[in-house]
């Protein structure tokens, strides 16, 4: 398929769920529209027409949002998985699926949520070992029986890469939130942390000050995490910290990272018209990969885990 | 009021004097493994390089509870027995290319890397532990309780020197 074929497929497939999304919302708020006011001002009639119109917005919306994801695997397959394939050997590329939930219990550098959304998942092998990544988006929500509130308490990319060596137990680094290092809260935070993960987490200070200010690290064996941590390691940590908060969770087998980028990546952001755009397009993508395989790079730098 | 301050720093001081007591513990048993490894390295040596090893062997005594300095004191004799292994391999190319000498070599880099790791971990608690008696009002406390300063465990691994450049 040539250049020209895929932006005219993408045009398409992007004006379909354009024009159901404004034709949702003109049927939602008019259809409100006449349920409210149609009963005063039509009566029975105007009621009836509000709530099809109502009806129609709804049916509208799930519409579109299937729109939405064939865009999105059809992006996925002519563009995002040939750029992916420049930087790892790929296995698969699911557009709208995202990493399996129950992955989750079991990692403690994402914070507490009742509601997830994901896609991008990707499987592949970069630098000889198995990675495997996707889009998160956490919400917490709460109600009070009157209200809802929706909080976003994490929008990024989460990843799991493959170690070379098998470490003795977790160790956990994250952004640093509450208490001071060796403090009570720290204490009552990581016995929490214990409790409910069913491990038994031990604070560790390491003798870099400033890592210690930045991060919180919990081990389950302490001199594994100090093995993990060399200085250099730690160095290069602090300066990933700079660009993006990145939380880590080393496991016997493999490392998981939570990148708060708060954006979702390989997404169509705007119309693509010319071969420009396209160029552009699969540049940003390059870009968004570059920004992920840079941390790898990191990690693989470790000699004591690759 | 002051005795719960008392209370809670006292348990500070007897917590962190229990890691420092795991860490010399993991410095223990990382440095008998290194122990173990060099002299099965030595034994495989003397097989191609009898003269030069029976220069080489040298005392070193490991046994349960030593304290920090004699604990350096092996660290520092094994270093310099891996140091005459690595001059004796250097001259015979056939002990280099041994596969049982090659396998004990990966596990020594391995042994150092736990060592390393534990003594970080050590000197990391002491550094804790040591910060916390000379501040004040921990250090009230702390000579209250007869505490005293904690020794840092510190090898001759890494020797600050001069850097000579040949321009």
């Amino acid at each position: 398929m040539d250049n020209r074929d895929l932006i005219t497929e993408l045009q398409r497939l992007r004006n379909r769920s354009v024009y159901m999304m404004a034709g949702a919302v003109i049927s939602l708020v008019l259809g409100f529209f006449l349920f409210i006011i149609g009963g005063i001002a039509l009566g029975g009639g105007g009621v009836l027409l509000g709530i099809v119109l109502f009806g129609t917005g709804m049916v509208l919306l799930i519409l579109q949002s299937k729109r939405k994801k064939e865009l999105k695997s059809y992006m996925g397959e002519t563009v995002v998985k040939p750029v992916l394939q420049e930087f790892m050997e790929l296995e698969s590329y699911e557009a709208n699926e995202f990493m399996d939930p129950e992955l989750f219990k079991d990692i403690g550098i994402l914070p507490a949520h009742n509601r997830r959304y994901g896609s991008d998942l990707i499987r592949g092998r970069y630098g000889g070992h198995l990675l495997e990544m996707c889009d998160l988006e956490l919400q917490q929500v709460t109600s009070n029986g009157k209200s809802t509130t929706v909080v976003t308490v994490f929008k990024g990319q989460l990843l799991s890469y493959e170690l070379s060596k098998q470490i003795h137990g977790y160790v956990e680094i994250t952004k640093h939130t509450i208490g001071k290092a060796g403090g009570f809260l720290k204490r009552l935070k990581n016995w929490g942390t214990s409790v409910s993960r069913g491990r038994d987490f031990e604070h560790v200070e390491t003798e870099n000050q400033m890592f210690n200010e930045t991060f919180d690290v919990r081990a389950e064996d302490p001199q594994t995490a100090f093995l993990v941590l060399t200085p250099q390691f730690m160095e290069r940590l602090l300066q990933i910290n700079e660009v993006y908060t990145t939380n880590f969770c080393f496991t016997p087998e493999c490392v998981y990272l939570a990148i708060k980028s708060n954006e979702d990546r390989f997404e169509l952001k705007k119309d693509i018209q010319t071969e420009e755009d396209i160029m552009r397009l699969k540049e940003n993508l390059r870009e968004d990969i570059k920004a992920t395989t840079s941390l790898l790079d990191v990690l693989r730098k470790n000699e004591y885990l690759f | 009021m002051f005795l719960i301050f008392l209370i809670s720093v006292s348990n500070k001081f007897a917590r962190k004097s229990v890691k420092i007591d795991e860490a010399l513990s993991g410095i223990e048993v990382a440095l008998t493994k290194r122990y173990d490894t060099l002299t099965k390295m030595a034994d495989v040596a003397k097989s191609y390089a009898r003269h030069e090893m029976e220069t080489l062997t040298m005392v070193i005594s490991m046994r349960k509870g030593m304290s920090v300095q004699e604990l350096t004191d092996s660290a520092n004799r094994m270093n310099e027995m891996a140091s005459g292994l690595n001059v004796v391999a250097e001259q015979y190319p056939l002990l280099r290319s041994n596969t049982v000498y090659e396998e004990l070599q990966k596990g020594i880099r391995d042994t150092e890397e736990q060592l390393q790791a534990a003594r970080r971990l050590y000197n990391a608690n002491v550094s804790s532990f040591n910060q916390q008696l000379v501040t004040f009002p921990s250090s009230i406390v702390g000579r209250m309780k007869g505490y005293e300063k904690r020794s840092f465990f510190e090898t001759e691994e890494v020797k600050m020197q001069d850097v000579k450049l040949d321009l």
